[in-house]
């Protein structure tokens, strides 16, 4: 096992140096320049600048310097923000991001598993139809416009009745990440739904979910001990992509809701040409879905029996 | 049996969700006080330090809590006393000499001086410190050389402190507006033992500045309703006439929920785009929430007069006269900018109490597609080809996007030229424009004072900021007569002169003087849309 998981992390150290080299050969070929505005900069303040932020020097220097900065874990100075170190940047407003993915997930699984599990039970009558149509309205509509549905719904409702339910945007309770998270969640919500309801069929007409019946177990113990856990695990191995995806694609929905996640940095510094935000949020973002990626991994050895690992994976 | 248990399962958990959302239910928006306003600034500011600030919303958000000598007016360039409670000029308009108030503290309760104003300063033209706008101070004499390195010693540069509270200044020639540029950020003052001790934070944390203006920030920290807070500075020298206790700025850049959430009564002052105008124009609760105000920018096509085809005069002028801008006002635009037959917008202001378009003509040209076809037809005789092949370079948004395709719309119907579009990211339509590597572009000019000289001297041969290859002897003597002339009348006949010779000569088409579109909660009385139309606080209430 710990030789798996020391392998894994050597590969993961190397998928990280590639990414931050790739990105940041890309971002010196991107036209534009980090420190252009409307009104020209004198020369002589431009040079001051660029010495500033290492760019004055060619740029096999440049790419040495950054890689010996991110070793010690410091990913520089944003050049938009000046003075503030894409280190607090990400402190600062990853939370945020964390906040609405950690619920998106949350709910996605969680209303996942129950509305697949109903739907099995329950095959072919309108519970099932139900859920399936959530399913689909959930895969189909992309969450933009479940975002927008959402606010314009609370605005109805709230002009309506006259009082306040939820707030409509903005971070600072947590009534204002449930919409958020319902938005950024239901897509998982359809795509758990839709593989539970299949697994869980599956399982429930395999002999030892009989044989279960015929001992005289009690229904719950039958559907939470024999049946969810065997038809959980495409799901685990799901939650994997799917974390990864909520949290790095999340952008779209801290604009609407206007969340100060970090979102708004991994696409906005790409406009500004702010070097040091692109790579440091890149590298961060990378190292996290390598992360995840790794303890999806891991965590298959716990919940599946069949998954032990003697150095050797199983899928 | 079975069924039925599973089902409970299901909606106790499904219930609990529900109410641990609707537990914490509060009634946010009914605590808002009544002396708290919130904005939508759109934008995060990049830093609040005044010498480094560079962005539009940088520059506003420092506004709102410092104040330099002077501080802009109700009425469009008028100027009031800030720091400096009055102020003399020389009769040559050269030496300034402000006098402050002795009742002006910072944040901390310690006076401010005029060595704060001589300190910041030297900073804002210190190259060390890498401010971006310090060539608004290179009116001082000496202050472009020591800026760029080309003196070490700054007492050459034209600033004395008389006493703690006369701060004088010699300029290198006449500036009659220059109250109005002590008004921006870089002229701000630095409080120098504040400064030495926090260094490396200033400017970086609310905590690592003081205030002189009539809000202190207090946070700057995002989520909890507001990305920056202010409070009322009771250090303040005027705070018995400031009504608002609480500014709350959030960063909303979707403007929908910009829209929303003024709907929803969580915003009171947003900014919007005019394609959602009607969503409020039709609904009779919000139709009279609409405010259209003038930022003062001036939008155009320039020409890079180096290519083939745009250094001839006649096709420029060709392109200009065939570009009917009423329709791209009320039918593009829709939000109350007004088509543009000159350079100087409305607003500016001329000769004492006259703007400078009333005082001049309003129209210096228009448009005629027959004139437009014929000079083509010359133009392209001149220069022995055969039709205009060219790339309109704009940074693509969809306002911008909209107006190049109805450019190019209208240059195919009326020229029956057909011009292809050339999009891309802003920083990098500057840099094209920079390095001059363009057919024409779509480009627009803010002022930076409220005098017509911001938006005249951009063409010059010697303004780095002109990008068109353009330069006119007779036009850059003008300017040099306006900007020396102490004499306000000369001033504005010259700047007329210059204006004349642009439209004559057309390096840029100027299209339409822009307008913003803003939603103003009713409540809000006495608030002031200045220079940029950023909206002022400072006279404002609610009701």
């Amino acid at each position: 096992m710990l030789k798996y998981i020391l392998k894994r992390v050597f590969f993961s150290l190397i998928t990280l140096w590639l990414i931050a080299t790739i990105t940041f050969v890309l971002i010196h070929c991107l036209p534009g320049d980090p420190f252009a505005s409307e009104k020209a900069i004198p020369p002589a303040i431009k040079a001051q600048i660029l010495k500033k932020y290492d760019l004055d020097k060619p740029i096999h220097i440049q790419y040495l310097n950054y890689l010996s900065q991110l070793i010690r874990g410091d990913l520089g100075i944003s050049m938009k923000e000046r003075g503030r170190s894409v280190n607090s940047i990400i402190a600062v407003h990853f939370p945020y991001s964390l906040d609405i993915g950690i619920k998106a997930v949350i709910f996605g699984t969680v209303f996942g598993i129950i509305m697949g599990v109903i739907s099995a039970l329950n095959r072919g009558n309108s519970w099932d139809t139900t859920a399936l149509l959530i399913a689909i309205f959930g895969v189909s509509v992309p969450s933009f416009v479940i975002a927008g549905i959402l606010q314009f719904l609370v605005i109805l409702i709230s002009n309506l009745t006259g009082y306040h339910i939820l707030p409509v945007a903005g971070f600072s309770n947590f009534n204002s990440t449930i919409l958020p998270s319902i938005a950024l969640g239901m897509f998982s919500v359809a795509m758990i739904t839709r593989m539970m309801r299949a697994s869980m069929i599956e399982v429930l007409g395999q002999d030892y979910i009989k044989t279960a019946k015929a001992k005289g177990c009690s229904p719950s113990t039958i559907i939470i001990k024999h049946g969810l856990r065997n038809a959980i695990m495409p799901i685990v191995s799901y939650m994997g992509p799917m974390i990864a995806a909520i949290l790095t694609g999340s952008f779209v929905i801290e604009k609407i809701f206007a969340i100060p996640g970090l979102g708004k940095y991994f696409v906005d510094s790409i406009f500004n040409n702010d070097y040091t935000v692109i790579l440091g949020v890149v590298v961060f973002y990378a190292a996290f879905l390598t992360v995840m990626v790794l303890l999806m991994d891991i965590s298959y050895g716990f919940i599946d029996p069949r998954v032990r690992v003697h150095g050797r994976r199983k899928r | 049996m079975f069924k039925k248990r599973f089902f409970l399962f299901a909606s106790i958990s499904a219930l609990i969700f529900l109410i641990t959302c609707s537990c914490s239910k509060n009634n946010k928006n009914n605590d808002r006080k009544s002396s708290t306003l919130v904005f939508n600034m759109q934008e995060e500011s990049e830093t609040i330090d005044p010498q480094l600030v560079r962005g539009e919303t940088g520059i506003y958000a420092v506004s709102v809590c410092m104040e330099g000598l002077t501080r802009p007016g109700k009425k469009p360039g008028e100027i009031l006393p800030g720091v400096a409670k009055k102020w003399e000029v020389s009769k040559d308009e050269k030496t300034w000499t402000f006098y402050l108030r002795k009742n002006a503290f910072w944040s901390n309760g310690t006076p401010i001086t005029a060595m704060d104003f001589y300190f910041g300063w030297k900073r804002a033209l210190e190259p060390s410190t890498g401010s971006t706008y310090s060539a608004f101070l290179y009116l001082i004499k000496n202050a472009k050389k020591y800026n760029r390195g080309k003196i070490k010693n700054f007492s050459k540069v034209g600033l004395e402190v008389i006493n703690d509270y006369t701060f004088k200044v010699r300029l290198d020639s006449a500036c009659t507006y220059f109250p109005q540029l002590t008004v921006f950020p870089v002229t701000f003052p630095v409080n120098k033992t504040f400064y030495n001790k926090n260094k490396k934070k200033y400017g970086l944390s609310p905590y690592h500045m003081l205030y002189n203006g009539p809000w202190k920030m207090v946070s700057r920290i995002p989520g909890q309703g507001g990305m920056i807070k202010y409070r009322k500075n009771e250090y303040y020298w005027n705070i018995k006439n400031i009504k608002l206790d609480k500014l709350e700025f959030e960063i909303i850049k979707d403007d929908n929920t910009a829209a929303n959430l003024f709907m929803n009564n969580q915003i009171d002052i947003t900014r919007i785009l005019p394609d959602i105008v009607n969503r409020f124009k039709d609904n009779p609760n919000f139709n009279d929430n609409i405010h259209y105000i003038s930022d003062g920018a001036v939008w155009y096509i320039g020409f890079n007069t180096e290519n083939k085809f745009f250094k001839n005069r006649k096709i420029r002028k060709a392109f200009s006269m065939a570009i009917n801008r009423k329709i791209l006002c009320n039918k593009i635009r829709k939000d109350g900018s007004e088509p543009a037959y000159a350079l100087v917008p409305y607003n500016t202001i001329g000769d004492k109490n006259f703007t400078f378009r009333k005082e001049f003509s309003n129209k210096l040209f228009s448009e005629n597609n027959k004139k437009a076809r014929k000079l083509l037809e010359e133009g392209l005789k001149e220069i022995g080809a055969k039709h205009v092949q060219a790339r309109l370079l704009l940074n693509s948004n969809p306002q911008n996007t909209k107006i190049a395709l109805f450019i190019q719309e209208q240059l195919r119907k009326n020229l029956e030229v057909k011009i292809y579009l050339n999009q891309t990211t802003f920083k990098n339509r500057l840099q094209k424009m920079r390095q001059k590597n363009y057919d024409f572009v779509y480009a627009g000019w803010g002022p930076d004072y409220n005098d017509p000289m911001t938006y005249i001297n951009l063409f010059t041969s010697w303004n780095p900021n002109n990008n068109t290859s353009w330069s006119h002897e007779k036009y850059d003597e003008l300017v040099s007569l306006a900007a020396d002339s102490p004499e306000n009348r000369t001033r504005m006949k010259a700047m007329a002169e210059a204006e004349k010779i642009i439209i004559n000569e057309m390096p840029i088409a100027p299209l339409f003087f822009s307008s913003r579109v803003y939603l103003v909660n009713n409540h809000i009385k006495d608030l002031i849309f200045g220079l940029g139309g950023k909206p002022i606080f400072y006279w404002a209430y609610c009701n």
